[in-house]
């Protein structure tokens, strides 16, 4: 019993690092309806920062993170403003032209950290040890990042609900023509979007780096894997992508367990299929969209 | 009176193919006037281009004295145009409450909360609704909400595009009903609609539009039984442009 214990905690813990790594891509999905392709890039960008902050200047990632998320947020401006705008403007199939170029910027992201950090795999060792409670121990880091990970979840749910800026996003995700008939700036708010969910992506990248070795080519499984936890939650869903990502912390840490690690991937994705089948908007898909 | 609204013989369409063609009238503060004709005579597109939705290829268009024409729709709104665009384009998971505030996003919370109230006394009944999501409303209900958000932004000028569509006949009466509150208020009140009989009992002027150019303007009154007004519906030809498409009444 005390053995299903641990492991239905340390499924919980890891499945708030999921959540972590996915809130940005479904922030921007959820306004832009874009799918961000460079985002595992932008995850394993801020990782590499703050792996090169923690072993030139001895800085922790806590401290890492705010400093990977500022970097991220004006990559992300920049990214938004100068190209994708560009790009949705081309219409038709406006979209569709941002997943090529955002597919495109996943490799310029990943060949240039490439050339600054190498192709290695690299951590930070960084709140290795654990502490009990009860039978169960609990993992110093593996808690520290599922804390943040709830923490920015309700905080972004917030900001959109509670602030004027977010319930301006809001109405974006809902009718970017309405919300411009309202005086709303949604270019300049499709910017702010963008901008915050590589910031999230970078911050994710700076705490998960202490808990999973990154290199420069981990992005792309990163991109997959944050795509299934908000694919599977509804896209744009916030709830349901922290449903999302409980389940599959669950299932890997059970499969891995039970199973081997062999077995854990193919057992997440054939859950995500069976979900897909039965509930294809996904677990909370249609009826909590933000 | 100084004109609000002044298009210089505009053209404007998609992706190359003309919609508009040479269409120039204008404006003055507290003018209401309807622009009526058949499907795809090019109502709708000369809303867009005001609005900077609908690039234009030639001619201008001037608000206030100024010329719209690098300014985006948000900025045209923040000068002071209203818009109601086709399909009313609400935030269907928000509630009306927000869909009217958002519609005040660049006014004090003082202008805000008098600015609804004076939503709520032209539309009562949107009162009891202010706490529902606008995407369970009624056809009838989210259209007092599109114009209740567009005058929110307190606009000089009004922009509504197909106000009636989908609602029912005395749905559509109880509307134009609500909008007679604003007249007299200063407030210019531009209405395209397919429902021709209900804009121009409503608007004091009329342009009938007809292959992307005006066919027939004049004082509503004096068009709503010509005959020529349901020939441009139908497509009969035998109308001429007004003053080669321009509609100074």
């Amino acid at each position: 019993m005390a053995t299903f214990a641990t492991l239905v905690v340390l499924g919980l813990l890891w499945g708030g690092v999921y959540l972590l790594m996915a809130e940005g891509l479904n922030l921007i999905y959820g306004v832009m309806k874009v799918v961000n392709l460079a985002h595992g890039d932008f995850i394993v960008l801020g990782g590499l920062l703050a792996l090169t902050l923690f072993g030139r200047y001895g800085l922790s990632p806590v401290v890492a993170f705010p400093l990977a998320a500022a970097l991220l947020f004006v990559i992300g401006a920049a990214v938004q403003g100068g190209v994708l705008e560009r790009i949705l403007l081309a219409k038709p199939e406006g979209e569709l032209r941002t997943l090529l170029a955002t597919f495109g910027l996943s490799y310029v992201v990943a060949n240039t950290s490439f050339l600054i950090w190498g192709s290695q795999f690299q951590s930070i060792p960084f709140l290795q040890s654990a502490f009990a409670v009860g039978p169960i121990a609990v993992p110093q880091g593996l808690l520290a990042c599922s804390l943040l990970a709830a923490a920015l979840a309700v905080a972004v749910h917030a900001w959109l609900r509670h602030t004027a800026v977010g319930r301006a996003v809001r109405a974006t995700a809902q009718s970017a023509l309405g919300a411009a008939a309202c005086g709303l700036n949604v270019r300049r708010l499709r910017i702010v979007t963008f901008a915050l969910g590589a910031a999230m992506a970078g911050g994710a990248g700076a705490l998960v780096i202490a808990l999973v070795p990154f290199q420069t080519s981990s992005g792309g499984d990163l991109t997959v894997q944050a795509f299934t936890l908000i694919a599977l939650g509804g896209l744009g869903s916030y709830l349901g992508a922290w449903l999302a990502a409980e389940l599959l912390g669950i299932t890997e840490v059970m499969a891995q367990y039970y199973l081997g690690s062999d077995a854990a991937a193919a057992v997440i994705y054939l859950v995500f299929i069976a979900v897909l089948v039965f509930r294809p908007q996904g677990l909370l898909g249609r009826t909590m969209r933000i | 009176m100084p004109d609000l609204l002044r298009l210089d013989a505009i053209h404007a369409g998609y992706g190359g193919m003309p919609v508009l063609r040479g269409v120039g009238f204008a404006l003055a503060p507290g003018e209401t006037m309807a622009i009526v004709g058949a499907n795809g005579a090019g109502k709708t597109t000369l809303l867009r281009a005001i609005m900077g939705e609908v690039a234009i290829s030639a001619g201008s268009v001037w608000f206030a004295g100024k010329a719209l024409a690098m300014l985006p729709m948000h900025a045209r709104v923040r000068l002071g145009i209203g818009y109601c665009p086709e399909g009313r384009q609400l935030f269907p998971m928000m509630s009306v409450a927000e869909n009217l505030e958002l519609g005040a996003a660049a006014a004090t919370r003082a202008e805000r909360a008098a600015r609804l109230e004076r939503v709520l006394t032209i539309f009562p009944k949107l009162q009891r609704l202010r706490g529902r999501l606008c995407g369970v409303l009624s056809g009838g209900e989210q259209q007092m909400v599109a114009v209740g958000r567009a005058l929110m932004g307190a606009p000089r000028l009004l922009l509504l595009d197909e106000p009636s569509t989908g609602l029912a006949p005395r749905v559509v009466q109880e509307l134009y009903e609500s909008l007679r509150a604003l007249l007299g208020t200063g407030m210019a009140i531009l209405v395209a609609e397919q429902n021709a009989r209900a804009a121009m009992r409503f608007a004091a002027k009329t342009l009938v539009f007809e292959d992307g150019r005006i066919a027939l303007a004049g004082a509503s009154a004096a068009l709503l039984n010509d005959r020529r007004v349901i020939d441009a519906y139908i497509g009969a030809g035998g109308t001429a442009p007004a003053a080669a498409g321009q509609g100074r009444i």
